[in-house]
Parts: C-alpha cells; structure tokens; sequence
C-alpha cells in the first residue's frame, strides 16, 4: 500500500462532515473544499456514495436545489457524531505523537 | 457515464444519479479528474451500492425495526403499565374480582393512541420509542401533530382507567406518580436532549405543538 492509497482510504464521512461543519455546500464546492484541506480528491461517485450513507443516517440533509445544483448541510446530530469522532481521533493522535517522541521501543528478543 | 450508472441499486439512481452525473462531467470539464478515473470511480459505487442493496434489502430493514419496536413495547410499557399494576392490584396471584367495565374504553383508547404514536416513530423516524433507538429526525405526524408527549398521555390513560377498572386507589397513587416522573423527565431532560440532537427542526416543532393538552394542529 502505498502511502497515498491510506490517505485515500481516510474516512470519507468525517472528512464530509468537517467541511460541511464550516458552510453548506453543493457537490463541486465539496470535492474543492475537501482537496484544500486535507489534500484528497475525492471522485463524483465516491463522495455521493458516502453523502448517501451520511443522509440516511440523519448526519447531514439536502436542501433545495439553486441552480440546479444542490447544497448539503449537516444536521445538529451530524456535528454531534463529527464531535465525537474527532475528539476519539484527537485522543488517539495525542497518545501516538507521545510515543513516537519517546523514541523507539527496544527491539524484542525473541 | 450514464450507463455506468445502470450498475447501481435503483433508488439510488433515482435520488443521486443526476447529481453524480453533473458533478463527474464538472470534474472531467475542469481536469480535476480523467475521464477514465471518473468512470472507475462511478462503477465502482454503483456496485458498492448495489452489493449494499443486495445483502440488506427494504424489508429486512423493515422487519429489524418492527422487532425492535415489538422488544421495547414488551418490555417498556410491559412491564411499567400490565405487570406492575398486576402486582400491586394482585392479592394472592389473583385480580379482585369485581371490575368497573366501563373504565375498559379508556384503556383500549391509550392502547390504540401507543400503537398510533410507535407506528409514527417507525414510518417517519425509522426509530422507536426508546431514547436510545429514537427517531432520526422530528416527527410531527399523527397524533404528534396534536400534542409532543402522546405516549406518555396512552401510559397515563392505561394505568388511569386500570386503576378505574378495579377501583383501587395503590394503582392511581402510581399513575399520580408516574405524571409527575413523565414531567420531570420531559422538562428536565428529553426536551434539552431533543434540542440538542435536532436543533431548529424541533424549536419550530416545539412552538407550535404544546406539551400536554392537546391543540388543534397549525400548519407547522
């Protein structure tokens, strides 16, 4: 695996969620949205496929169509989970960037 | 590109297909993507979907929500309004045997207006009545449309009319209680928690339905 495949493979909802937590947005401006913060482009299928998951799940809602595009917003239980999540991932990155600033652990003997 | 499309579950195609369909033309159009990574990434969630469809149709959905629905009515308001009320009414394993039988439309009229408020739940909010299974978005309609807490009023007018059917006043001093713990809870908890997971959505709900007495339904 490469190293931008694991990036690809982040998690598409919460990087939906985070930028919709900003503003509501229509396709394109998400896709743009997303690329300039967390430098992934995702394709037009992927980012309906977990807009979809989100919508169904209550995270986020349609609004009406302008311009023949329509905007997403989320939902106040979509900043709830996104909350949860990211203060889960915030945790877990702080016990990491610990241990990888202490040096690496002794080799096992085996 | 929109044959590609075919790939994927109908309803699906139905809700999103135009918007993918647009999106992946404004991405091939601005050179953010090529045309055949577009066409990968499309088919690719058209099967996505489609294996989701597949190994998860409608009906079980349906089927999982009615069982959960059926495990909470037993256990919820099984126990809280049949076997409590039976074990304090209860002397010796056995009802009184005298009953006031026209207290027994008050019961039916709380049982008919649970079942209404659970299928509401159910067919508008995918949930139960259980905070922890609730409706994923506000429902406000049915018996909603009238009054907030209608299932709480069906809890009161069963244990209400059994203490009415059997004339005793152990089973209405718990249905006086069981009032003053619904109000409680509603005003101290559910409607903060309500606010929280529905924001706007449920202030309007919440200004234009009452609490209690049910109102004639505005338009909300």
């Amino acid at each position: 695996m490469t190293r931008d495949s694991i990036r690809g493979s982040s998690d598409r909802g919460i990087l939906i969620l985070t930028s919709l937590a900003g503003s509501p947005k229509h396709g394109y401006a998400l896709v743009k949205d997303i690329e300039e913060f967390a430098g992934v482009t995702l394709g037009a299928g992927t980012l309906y496929g977990a807009l979809g998951t989100l919508e169904k799940a209550g995270l986020v809602e349609a609004l009406p169509e302008e311009d023949r595009r329509r905007p997403y917003q989320i939902t106040p239980a979509g900043r709830e989970h996104l909350r949860e999540r990211l203060s889960e991932s915030a945790r877990i990155a702080g016990i990491g960037l610990q241990r990888i600033a202490a040096g690496p652990a002794p080799a096992v003997q085996s | 590109m929109r044959s590609l499309l075919l790939l994927s579950p109908r309803d699906w195609r139905d809700r999103y297909g135009e918007e993918v369909l647009s999106l992946t033309e404004e991405m091939i159009r601005t050179g953010d993507y090529s045309p055949l990574r577009a066409g990968l990434d499309l088919a690719g969630v058209a099967l996505v979907e489609r294996a989701r469809a597949l190994t998860r149709p409608a009906w079980v959905a349906s089927a999982w929500l009615a069982i959960r629905n059926l495990v909470f009515t037993v256990v919820v308001p099984g126990l809280g309004g049949v076997w409590l009320p039976w074990r304090l009414l209860a002397q010796h394993g056995r009802l009184p045997g005298s009953a006031a039988w026209e207290a027994a439309p008050v019961i039916a009229a709380g049982a008919v207006l649970y079942v209404w408020c659970v299928w509401n739940f159910a067919a508008v909010g995918r949930g139960t009545p259980g905070p922890w299974d609730a409706p994923s978005r506000v429902v406000a309609a049915g018996p909603y449309r009238w009054v907030r807490n209608p299932i709480y009023i069906a809890a009161l007018a069963i244990v209400g009319g059994e203490a009415w059917l059997f004339g005793s006043l152990r089973l209405l001093a718990y249905a006086g209680l069981m009032a003053v713990f619904f109000h409680l809870f509603v005003t101290g908890y559910e409607e903060r928690i309500l606010y929280r997971r529905f924001g706007h959505s449920y202030l309007d709900y919440r200004r234009a339905v009452p609490r209690w007495l049910p109102l004639r339904p505005r338009q909300i």
